[in-house]
């Protein structure tokens, strides 16, 4: 989608599932994203700069978590515990050797807009139930203090299960985003509500 | 000592959703035959005394396996809700557009089903409590309606 969207359109879309409208839910699309992935000294001489991977962690699971059972997270069914995101304790932090406040730009699975908002409160750029006042004033938009999903994501360019954002992170790392570019970039990172994320820089860690 | 039946009522919607129900395995039959009587029955851990819901091979809290079934109320809180505005299902497309509550019971878990009589918008906390719902083909699947009063009221 490429048209702006106002507020009157968004509350002009129809229900789906309440509360979520038709431009709650993201574009399903056809596409294909090739990432080639190698080793640090053999992409040192390639034609095309490196983008660098500093590190990643896996969905989470255990007694208390599965996938789309987390409470605040989804569905809420486990148990009945009061459950607070890890934020900046989650691991892929610490691997990467970096905090959220060096994050550039977050690109988050998208596959309905309040994920963007979990995602924002499960990596710690907010505390658990603020995101949706955090995210206020342009907070999250190209210029603000954290850019996200820049491409449009799954809600806008399309649902590609997370490969139209790593095209998008590769760009613009390689500072090739043209007038999406976040000035000045070195970290990103992509992450979803579920807990998996990759932690990306333009430089060698 | 409350009474733990639960309305017996047949599917509001329209023909069987039976193909949708879990498959009967030898970990689940009390659950299933609990609820053809009118009944929920839960599994609580030996150990720790945890109710749980869904039918686990091992406790959620604590990780030890022996559990001994429990009938509870079926009485809870709303937690959360959403409305389906959209058919997913021909089964419950005569019930469009329908209100599904995500519940805490009064006995532990959470657990979700239709809000058999949605009159406007639910809110969070109101009182519920569980009825049951008897297939053409004969299994049963579980829905709420509002309750009234606290833990031993309604």
């Amino acid at each position: 989608m490429r048209a702006p969207m106002t507020q009157g359109d968004y509350e002009a879309s129809r229900f789906v599932v309440e509360p979520l409208r038709l431009l709650d839910c993201s574009v399903p699309v056809d596409t294909a994203v090739a990432i080639v992935l190698t080793r640090d000294d053999r992409a040192r001489d390639l034609r095309r700069r490196p983008v660098y991977l500093l590190a990643f962690q896996g969905i989470h699971a255990g007694p208390g978590e599965f996938i789309f059972g987390r409470p605040g997270l989804g569905i809420n069914q486990v148990d009945g515990d009061d459950w607070e995101p890890l934020g900046r304790e989650e691991p892929v932090f610490r691997r990467a050797g970096v905090a959220p406040e060096d994050v550039g730009t977050l690109h988050c699975y998208d596959g309905f807009t309040p994920q963007v908002l979990w995602t924002l409160e499960r990596f710690g750029f907010c505390r658990p139930g603020e995101a949706a006042d955090w995210v206020q004033g342009g907070r999250i938009g190209l210029g603000g203090e954290l850019p996200v999903n820049t491409s449009g994501g799954h809600l806008s360019e399309g649902h590609a299960n997370g490969w139209g954002h790593t095209l998008e992170i590769v760009r613009q790392l390689r500072g090739e985003a043209g007038e999406r570019q976040v000035d000045g970039l070195r970290v990103a990172q992509w992450a979803t509500t579920l807990g998996d994320s990759i932690i990306y820089a333009n430089a060698r860690p | 000592m409350r009474d733990p039946e639960l309305e017996v009522r047949p599917f509001a919607g329209a023909g069987d959703p039976g193909r949708l129900l879990p498959r009967r395995t030898r970990q689940n039959d009390a659950f299933f035959a609990a609820l053809a009587e009118g009944r929920l029955r839960l599994q609580r851990c030996d150990a720790c005394g945890h109710a749980r819901y869904p039918v686990a091979p091992a406790c959620p809290r604590c990780g030890v396996s022996g559990a001994r079934w429990d009938d509870v109320t079926g009485a809870g809180s709303v937690h959360s809700w959403i409305r389906y505005r959209k058919s997913y299902l021909p089964e419950f497309e005569p019930l469009m557009p329908y209100v599904v509550v995500c519940v805490q019971l009064d006995d532990g878990p959470r657990m979700f089903g239709r809000l058999a009589d949605a009159d406007g918008d639910p809110r969070i906390g109101d009182r519920v409590r569980m009825v049951v719902e008897r297939l053409p083909s004969g299994g049963h699947t579980i829905a709420f309606i509002a309750g009234k009063g606290g833990r031993d009221g309604g």
